[in-house]
């Protein structure tokens, strides 16, 4: 799992039927002072998150088969908490 | 998947036993256009019977093991097909003339 | 899962019994605005989306691959799950 901002979304047509009436985020990765570290990630969202929101994504093979409850589901990220804040040591993010 | 071209082949008497029927070829990446080495060497076990030369398809991580022969053995690296073209880019790159 | 664009296709005859039927497709990894390369092209399966050509798609990689194919078991690390219409980034 990782802190990520979401930053986007991706509109879909043709997609596999696991994507069908769900919302796919454009993540960008963050370090751990909340900075974008360039790389980003496409995850499928199950909490209502949405663009500026800090979350947590990611993911084991095969959750999204039972968080959606469908028997092949190929997603790897998934959106699975909109963080608040979070701290390291004494330090709150985002600050 | 990457685009590997075999290079050799390695042989260990001594192994796990689950390795022992797949053959362990060395593969090296390739671009897909000007079929020139992209990457580091690795050892793959070969579910297909590639030989020298050939350009595979390899196939990496867990899904490694997801073929008839590989389904019990400890690999990360596997070839699963050897390829007969390439078209990249509006080309053809790559043809065995099968 | 990452954005990629469709550069080309391999066909292979000797292959794992299991790909026949599923399109191998070249694809070109691109950063999140869709503009720039992002590492080597890899190979990914499409079964069903049939993208083409010029195509920017989204794939999947890792053990979640193989589930494109449903209940058979395939040793694929790379799908296309996707054909991109619009990606919006929205400045925040």
């Amino acid at each position: 799992m990782f802190l990520a901002r979401v930053v986007g979304n991706v509109v879909s047509t043709v997609k596999h039927p696991a994507y069908h009436g769900k919302k796919i985020l454009i993540l960008d990765l963050i370090d751990k002072e909340g900075n974008p570290t360039g790389d980003y990630q496409i995850g499928v969202d199950y909490v209502g998150a949405g663009p500026g929101d800090l979350v947590i994504a990611g993911g084991p093979p095969g959750a999204a088969r039972e968080v959606f409850n469908i028997k092949f589901a190929p997603i790897k990220v998934l959106v699975m908490g909109i963080v608040d804040k979070y701290y390291i040591g004494e330090e709150e993010y985002p600050s | 998947m990457i685009l590997c071209k075999v290079i050799g082949k390695v042989v260990c008497t001594r192994k796990d036993e689950k390795l022992v029927g797949g053959k362990l070829q060395l593969v090296i990446p390739v671009d897909c256009e000007t079929l020139k080495e992209t990457g580091k060497t690795q050892v793959a076990i070969d579910t297909v019977g590639a030989g020298e030369g050939d350009i595979v398809l390899v196939v990496g991580g867990s899904s490694a093991r997801l073929t008839p022969l590989t389904k019990t053995s400890p690999v990360d690296s596997a070839i699963i097909a050897i390829i007969d073209t390439i078209e990249a880019n509006g080309k053809l790159t790559y043809s065995t003339g099968r | 899962m990452k954005f990629g664009k469709v550069i080309g296709r391999v066909v292979a005859t000797q292959k794992v019994q299991s790909l026949i039927g599923a399109k191998l497709l070249i694809i070109q990894p691109l950063t999140k605005d869709l503009k720039e390369k992002l590492g080597e092209p890899c190979v990914a399966a499409d079964v069903g989306i049939n993208a083409g050509k010029g195509d920017i798609v989204f794939m999947v990689s890792g053990g979640d691959a193989p589930m494109i194919f449903d209940d058979t078991v395939v040793p694929v690390d790379i799908s296309v799950v996707g054909i991109v219409d619009t990606a919006n980034i929205e400045e925040v």
